[in-house]
């Protein structure tokens, strides 16, 4: 993304210029819906947010005052109303202090033969549902973090930016839910080993 | 260290959620060097990640949904 060009739509806009919030609305809308989807993990909700986010922009945007970049300003909102839609619908099943434990703990972690599998094979419907509700189990700070920085692919301190956390803080919490979804997808592993050879 | 080129490096380490100077992370890739267990530990770490982002691709923005934030914008392209 060129940078010149964002910011001075960002300009245009804190005036009133409609074409040219509707251009940042073109360039950054679909990375704002796919944020919703992948924290929300429904259609409508990510809709939702994409309408709350450009809304609380296009009213705010007088106010950007660029002492961080219009990108992470615009992801930060993004994330709190899809963090605040989660915690109005969600149920944590796993607490910090859960994770913890059992990832401060290497003796507790056990490492799974898997990197044989037929993978392709296994990329169905089935896959995905259960990887989804391996990411529904992380408490939100974790989640956040991996969605952030494993899924939407930004840097630890575009992480760190977003979430109001320190560098240090995202790569503790990255690993934790790395470690996690490893174990939890090892196990889904062994299983799909065993039932292919019953 | 004579295999991995500092690209490698760092990858693997932002993979540990370190940074490429940490002290552990030093120690770790010499581990990884040496130990196939801990290489196994690693690229299940990275495959894991990479099953997550294959599965999760973007979506396109349904055009409904873009019009009706344009709508609710009150702005007309």
């Amino acid at each position: 993304m060129n940078t010149d060009r964002v910011d001075l739509l960002v300009a245009r806009a804190k005036e009133g210029d409609q074409a040219a919030f509707t251009e940042l609305v073109d360039l950054y809308g679909e990375r704002i819906y796919n944020l919703g989807l992948r924290i929300l993990k429904n259609q409508d909700d990510a809709a939702d947010i994409l309408q709350e986010t450009f809304t609380a922009v296009y009213e705010k945007i007088g106010s950007f005052d660029g002492r961080s970049n219009f990108f992470t300003w615009l992801y930060r909102i993004a994330t709190n109303f899809a963090l605040m839609k989660l915690r109005k619908e969600k149920k944590t099943i796993y607490t910090d202090q859960d994770m913890e434990q059992q990832f401060d703990n290497p003796d507790s972690m056990q490492i799974h033969e898997w990197r044989d599998l037929p993978l392709q094979d296994m990329l169905n419907n089935e896959f995905r549902k259960h990887l989804d509700e391996a990411v529904e189990k992380l408490p939100e700070i974790y989640r956040s973090v991996f969605i952030l920085r494993d899924m939407e692919n930004l840097s630890i301190r575009e992480t760190g930016q977003i979430l109001g956390i320190t560098e240090s803080n995202v790569k503790i919490r990255l690993k934790r839910a790395r470690l996690y979804l490893r174990e939890d997808l090892a196990q889904y592993m062994d299983e799909y080993i065993k039932k292919e050879h019953t | 260290m004579k295999k991995h080129n500092k690209k490698v490096l760092h990858e693997l380490c932002n993979y540990l959620g370190q940074d490429l100077n940490h002290p552990m992370c030093k120690e770790l890739i010499q581990h990884v060097e040496e130990c196939p267990e801990w290489k196994f530990y690693i690229d299940t770490i990275k495959m894991t990640v990479n099953i997550f982002r294959e599965t999760h691709q973007p979506q396109p923005l349904p055009d409904k949904v873009k019009k009706n934030l344009l709508k609710t914008l009150n702005i007309t392209k």
